[in-house]
């Protein structure tokens, strides 16, 4: 038994090659053995390589690692750009869930946050930097959030280096607060469509079911509703009466569980 | 003050002590609009909002004045908006800019008759009151439209 074993560890080709031949006789009693675990060399071959275009589910994520910037209008009111409401964001968040429907097709839900500061606005930024920093009370805060779903189309899901495009609708917000150690605080909120969201990128697809590449974004959307509170209180609600397209842009990195 | 753990927490709570001081720094404006029957020299409504410090804010109220008649008042950034309501004939909504109100008040130019209108600045907003006499306006609205 144990000139069996040390056959196995030291000869596992030898062992792999000689397995076949499982011929009893005096001279190869020795290596008359099961069928060693190694894999043949071809399929091993086939494992470091990328991984094969796989249907079901597929999930990606953005871990902290996306930017976005504000264009457009937020409404048609004079000076009311997005710029001026909001400045542009930090994405510590981006989740999307799903399933191949085939090879190439991908369709999910997705949630996307967006964190920042105030926009360019004079006279908000002016309340927003009030006093000197070691005694300032006031802080200013954004967030933007969309959510909905995408269609996402991989060119070669096949390979190890997949570029993909997308397509989804859905709702977006986005809300900017100015709170002065509770004794005032403003929220104003405004809520729409994201009529598309259009996306690209390069998927790395690593054989342990794993991926990793850049991606860019533009969110092209429209604000419908705003509300105002003040101090808790809600001061106002209802419909934009002029309403202006705005885009998010926006790129980053981001990582897929089965690509 | 010998101990120096002592010594470490004074100076890292020091920051602390001088950031809540209690200085208030965003100090919004504020606008109260007053409206007088002019037969009685009586103030028949008196209520002061703030003026949205943010882009796209706005305080929107109806305030129930006298009778029928209501004002709905309208304060944005840029603009101070008051409509009057049941007012009998058709009644001009009185429209002022922010900066305006805020320089010195300013008295409708054609309000509902036997009344006066005054948007004027700082006084200070009762928020309880103000978001009371709005239900209180929402309240009696219904109860109008539940009558009809």
């Amino acid at each position: 038994m144990r000139c069996r074993a040390a056959l196995l560890v030291l000869l596992p080709g030898a062992a792999w090659a000689q397995a076949p031949a499982a011929v009893a006789s005096p001279q190869t009693r020795a290596v008359v053995l099961p069928a060693p675990a190694v894999p043949p060399p071809a399929a091993a071959a086939r494992k470091r390589g990328p991984p094969e275009a796989r249907t079901g589910f597929q999930m990606h994520f953005v871990p902290l690692t996306g930017v976005l910037f504000p264009f457009g209008g937020a409404t048609s009111g004079r000076g009311d750009s997005l710029s001026s409401r909001y400045g542009w964001q930090w994405m510590p968040l981006e989740l999307g869930l799903g399933a191949k429907l085939i090879d190439s097709l991908y369709l999910g839900g997705y949630l996307n946050v967006g964190v920042g500061w105030e926009g360019s606005d004079l006279r908000t930024e002016a309340h927003c930097e009030a006093g000197n920093d070691a005694v300032d009370d006031v802080s200013c805060s954004a967030v933007s959030t969309r959510l909905g779903l995408e269609l996402r189309y991989s060119f070669t899901p096949a390979e190890s280096m997949n570029g993909w495009i997308g397509y989804g609708i859905g709702m977006t917000t986005g809300s900017q607060t100015i709170s002065d150690a509770g004794r005032y605080s403003e929220t104003s909120t405004a809520q729409g469509i994201e009529l598309g969201r259009l996306t690209g990128g390069l998927d790395f697809r690593a054989s342990s079911g794993f991926g990793l590449g850049p991606f860019a974004l533009v969110s092209l959307g429209r604000y419908m509703h705003q509300k105002t509170e003040i101090n808790g209180v809600v001061t106002s609600s209802g419909s934009i009466d002029n309403p202006a397209l705005h885009a998010w842009v926006s790129l980053g990195l981001r990582m897929v569980i089965f690509p | 003050m010998s101990n120096p753990l002592f010594t470490a927490l004074a100076l890292c709570a020091l920051p602390c002590l001088i950031a809540c001081d209690g200085q208030q720094y965003v100090s919004p404006d504020t606008v109260a609009l007053s409206i007088t029957k002019d037969a009685t020299g009586i103030k028949k409504l008196n209520h002061c909002n703030y003026v949205p410090v943010l882009l796209g804010g706005e305080v929107d109220a109806t305030y129930d004045v006298d009778g029928d008649l209501q004002a709905v008042l309208s304060i944005t950034r840029d603009s101070v908006k008051v409509a009057f309501v049941g007012a009998g004939s058709e009644v001009e909504p009185f429209v002022a800019t922010t900066k305006d109100v805020l320089d010195a008040p300013q008295t409708a130019s054609s309000p509902p008759a036997g009344y006066t209108a005054l948007l004027s600045s700082g006084c200070t907003p009762d928020e309880r009151a103000e978001s009371s006499g709005v239900r209180r306006a929402q309240a009696i609205a219904h109860a109008r439209r539940r009558d009809q």
